[in-house]
Formats: C-alpha cells, sequence, structure tokens
C-alpha cells in the first residue's frame, strides 16, 4: 500500500454511518427547506403585523380630536377658537392644531361629495391636539375645563378605534402564529416519518452496526446526527430565501413609498419593515427547527430500535 | 463460553429447524459446525450470535442468560464476539477500511488509537492496496476478507464465521485459516461453520467438529468420526 493511500486514510473525515448523499435526503431536505421558509415567512409576517400595528395604535393613540358643534346663537369660529388655546395651555398637549372651514369641507369630501356648496350647512368645526403623554389620566383637566367652558366642544380620544385597531392586529397576529404553528407541525411529522423510513431503509445497516457491538445509544447518536444535518442544510436554505425575500420587499417598499401609491399606502397600512428583531425572529425559527428535528429524530430512533429489540 | 440446552427453534408453526441441540464451546476451543447444504449451519450460528431467540431450551453465553440479556447488556455480549457472515454484510457506503473499523469505531476508540492496528490487519489480508475501495468494486475474494478482518479486529473472545474460505483461492483460505489459527492461539474460541472436506482436513483430524444433520447437532471430538 502506498504512504498516499495511509494518508488518504490518515486525513478521511470520520465514516458517516447513515449515508447522506441519498434520494430520500435530498427529498427531505427540500421538504424541510420548503416548510422552514414558510415558517420563516408566518414568523417574520407575524412581527411586521405587530410592528404594524404597533405603529397605527400609537398614531392614533398621540392624536386627540375635539369636535365643537355649531348652535343657534353661539358663534362656532370664536368658540373654535377658544378650544384651542384651552387645548395650548393644557400640559398634557404637546401641539394643537385648528383646521380652517375649508380644510373641514374638504376632509367631507368623500362622504359628502364635491360640488356642493357647504357653507349654509352647519359643519363642526375641529381642532386636532397631539398629546404630550399617553397617561389617559391626563387629559380629565381639559375635558373638565371644556365641559365648563365649551359645552358644545365634544372630546374624541380615539379610545373605539384604538380598541378595534387592536383587535384587528391581535387577530393578524394569531392568524400568523397559528399558520407557524401548522407549518413547525408538519415539519415534526415530515420528520418523524423520514426517520422511520430511514432507519427502515437502513434496517441492514443497523442490524450490522448492532452484531459489531454497537449500542441504542450510539445508533441513535448517529441518526440524530444525519437529522441535524439534513435539516441545518435545509433550514439554511429555506430560512436563507425568507430573510432574502423580506430584505428584497423592504427595499422594493421604501422604493415605492416615494409614488403617490406608496404613500397612501404607507399611510393606510404602515410602512412594510421587518425590525432587526425580525430577522433574529428568522434566525431563531431555524434554529429552534434544527433542534426539534434532532430531538424528534432521535426519540423517533429510540422507539425504532426499542421496537427492534 | 457458550452452552447450548435443549435448544430448538422452529418458525411460525412449522416443523423444528434445531432440535434439542445441546452443546458447549468452551474458552480457548478450535471447531468446525458441518452439514449438508441447508441443514441449519446459519441459522444454528444465528442462534449463538442471539440474532434469533430459541423457541424451547436455554442458552448461557459468558455466564449469562441469554433470554435475560436487555440491550446494554446484549451489546456488551456481542462485543466480545466477532462474526463472518456468508453474504459479508460490508456496508456498502463505507470504504474497506471504514468497515473494517467499525468494531473500533462503535466502541467509542478514538479513530487514531486504532489506524495503524487496522491498516496491518487489512494488509495481512491482502487487502492493502484496496483500504480506500468501497465493497460495490471488490471482488468476492475480497470481500470475504474484509468481512473476515472486521470480525477479527477487536479481538474478540469467541469468533463465529459462516463458510469464511466459500469465496477466495486455496492459496488465500489457507492463509486465513493460519489466521484463524493463530487467532485461535492467542485465546479465542473460534466456530467455523464449512461443508468444504478439504478444509477440515487440511487442519487436521484432531479438531472437534459440530455436525448438524436433520436439525439434530451431535459433537464429535477429533478423531472421532
Amino acid at each position: 500500500m502506498s504512504e498516499e493511500t495511509e494518508a488518504e486514510v490518515e486525513h478521511a473525515p470520520p465514516a458517516r454511518l447513515i449515508p447522506h448523499d441519498t434520494v430520500s435526503g435530498r427529498a427531505l431536505t427540500a421538504v424541510i427547506a420548503i416548510l422552514t421558509f414558510l415558517a420563516c415567512l408566518c414568523a417574520g409576517g407575524a412581527v411586521v403585523l405587530a410592528a404594524a400595528s404597533s405603529a397605527w395604535r400609537d398614531d392614533v393613540a398621540r392624536e386627540i380630536t375635539i369636535q365643537i358643534r355649531p348652535q343657534m346663537g353661539a358663534d362656532v369660529d370664536a368658540e373654535a377658537e377658544k378650544v384651542a388655546a384651552l387645548a395650548r395651555q393644557s400640559p398634557a398637549i404637546e401641539s394643537v392644531r385648528l383646521l380652517s372651514r375649508a380644510q373641514t369641507e374638504e376632509a367631507l369630501k368623500p362622504w359628502l361629495g364635491s360640488g356642493l356648496d357647504l357653507s349654509q350647512l352647519p359643519i363642526p368645526r375641529l381642532v386636532v391636539a397631539t398629546l404630550a403623554s399617553r397617561d389617559p389620566k391626563a387629559l380629565q383637566p381639559l375635558r373638565a375645563q371644556l365641559a365648563l367652558q365649551t359645552p358644545n366642544a365634544a372630546l374624541d380620544d380615539n379610545a373605539v378605534w384604538l380598541s378595534h385597531l387592536s383587535a384587528v392586529g391581535r387577530s393578524l397576529t394569531l392568524f400568523a402564529g397559528l399558520l407557524f404553528a401548522l407549518v413547525v407541525a408538519a415539519i415534526a411529522i415530515a420528520i418523524g416519518f423520514a426517520t422511520r423510513g430511514a432507519m427502515a431503509g437502513a434496517r441492514e445497516i443497523v442490524e450490522v452496526l448492532h452484531f459489531v457491538g454497537a449500542s441504542d445509544a450510539f445508533i441513535t447518536k448517529h441518526f440524530q446526527r444525519y437529522f441535524f444535518r439534513l435539516s441545518a442544510e435545509g433550514t439554511s436554505v429555506g430560512g436563507g430565501v425568507a430573510i432574502l425575500l423580506f430584505f428584497i420587499s423592504e427595499l422594493f417598499a421604501a422604493r415605492g413609498a416615494a409614488s403617490p401609491e406608496g404613500a397612501t399606502m404607507t399611510v393606510l397600512l404602515g410602512a412594510f419593515h421587518l425590525p432587526l428583531v425580525g430577522y433574529g425572529a428568522i434566525v431563531g425559527v431555524c434554529a429552534a427547527l434544527v433542534a426539534m428535528a434532532a430531538l424528534f429524530s432521535r426519540v423517533v430512533a429510540s422507539a425504532h430500535l426499542r421496537a427492534l429489540s | 463460553m457458550l452452552r447450548f440446552e435443549n435448544v430448538g427453534l422452529r418458525y411460525g408453526l412449522g416443523s423444528e429447524i434445531i432440535r434439542d441441540a445441546s452443546f458447549e464451546i468452551a474458552p480457548q476451543s478450535f471447531q468446525f459446525l458441518t452439514g449438508p447444504s441447508g441443514a441449519g449451519k446459519t441459522t444454528l450460528l444465528r442462534l449463538m450470535l442471539l440474532s434469533l431467540k430459541p423457541t424451547s431450551g436455554r442458552i448461557t453465553i459468558f455466564d449469562k442468560d441469554a433470554a435475560t440479556l436487555d440491550a446494554e447488556k446484549m451489546t456488551g455480549v456481542r462485543r466480545r464476539i466477532g462474526v463472518v457472515f456468508q453474504d459479508f454484510r460490508l456496508l456498502e457506503h463505507l470504504t474497506t477500511y471504514d468497515n473494517v473499523a467499525l468494531p473500533l469505531l462503535v466502541q467509542g476508540r478514538n479513530p487514531g488509537t486504532y489506524r495503524a492496528e487496522v491498516i496491518e490487519l487489512l494488509k495481512w489480508v491482502g487487502l492493502g492496496d484496496r483500504i480506500n475501495a468501497l465493497p460495490a468494486v471488490l471482488s468476492g475474494g475480497e470481500k470475504q476478507r474484509a468481512a473476515i478482518a472486521r470480525a477479527l479486529v477487536a479481538r474478540p473472545e469467541l469468533l463465529l464465521a459462516d463458510e469464511p474460505t466459500g469465496n477466495v483461492d486455496p492459496d488465500m483460505a489457507w492463509r486465513l485459516l493460519r489466521l484463524f489459527a493463530e487467532l485461535h492461539k492467542s485465546g479465542t474460541s473460534v466456530v467455523i461453520a464449512t461443508h468444504d472436506h478439504a478444509l477440515m482436513e487440511a487442519f487436521g483430524g484432531g479438531v472437534r467438529k459440530l455436525v448438524i444433520a436433520d436439525g439434530q447437532v451431535q459433537s464429535l471430538e477429533g478423531d472421532e468420526e
């Protein structure tokens, strides 16, 4: 035997007792990659939705609207100025904007249509204020003052809107979480069946390993290592593609935000943005799936060997 | 070392393949297991290897009742047995070296501690040039020698060999037989299943024979035929 051959043996990697490059192994890697991609989309989607929903709630929660209803004999414009002045004096308010009559009429156009003469209608005046603090109790003095000094004014802190937005945000996040759980369950089932299949296919190998004195723990460890490797390959591909997709989508969304359509979408739905924690969640999902695959294959392999003995 | 007491084996409701077999394999003994083709030599070897459970009787191995061995103890017992299968049972995806080193690998030994030993053994059985070859490209004789090397590498206390010289030329058969004899001299009990009378004669008439015929096992001491 040549020295080269001996050197080859010396530097050869440790023997893989379970053949890796098999058709079923490649198929399982592909299945894991696809399911991981879907799981990462669900996880990333949940983070995006949670972030967007939080942003909507923040925006709405930071604003209040004070509506001054016109009444017979009352000067609605003077009352609006008075309300704005009261709001400016309140420590709970950061900034105040009194919408002009024209601005109010413009805001009503989507409901009433254009081309109407609204000057004869008793249109209320609006004061929009940004809150300095999120403490709902901080508004109490202003409410009291308004009730006392301008009974025609009604303060709306958007509580109803907020509760609706919270409910929608929670539902969407829950839905994404449910999808994620289903995909994880599908991966667990796929790994379970694949382990059983691999062990049945490697029956000859298992038998020989037993005959040469391999313990069940040793065989289980090698099957676990096999599935760890397969799942690591699969999740790397699936998770990598998901990260790339989110990243590219963010780039496109940022570019599109400059267009009028994009700006409208941003106003309505918030900016499409996966925070860093979202990317971390995807990596975490991949790591958790690999750990789950390794653990699950170990449990199934142990049970299979116990049944054999 | 290995004792069969009234051991019987049948598959399902069929007739008994092994009937009332009682014999003992003593430590440091050498014996042939012989009989006509299909008589049950391989089945008897599988019973000795504990890969089959008897339907009656008792097998005691290394002073333990085989029926009471749990998985861990079974592993311990199998590490003390070397086996050469008639169909070699080499793992097709492993090289000759890895196949032969397998019994040492499964014991958890560091490859660095046995590499030279395995290569030396491979050279001895004439596979020094086939060390990195996969079983698919080995000839029948080469596979058989690899299977024998795998059985010997961990220096077992009991060696069970099923037709170990069936696929090799007479020179190699004689060489392998000498290897078994040396192993026996170093303290291993050897059981060789064969129907090759020339091989048994070449070894001399003083060797014990276990003869199986019609499901019954008869022990003939040397020169007793």
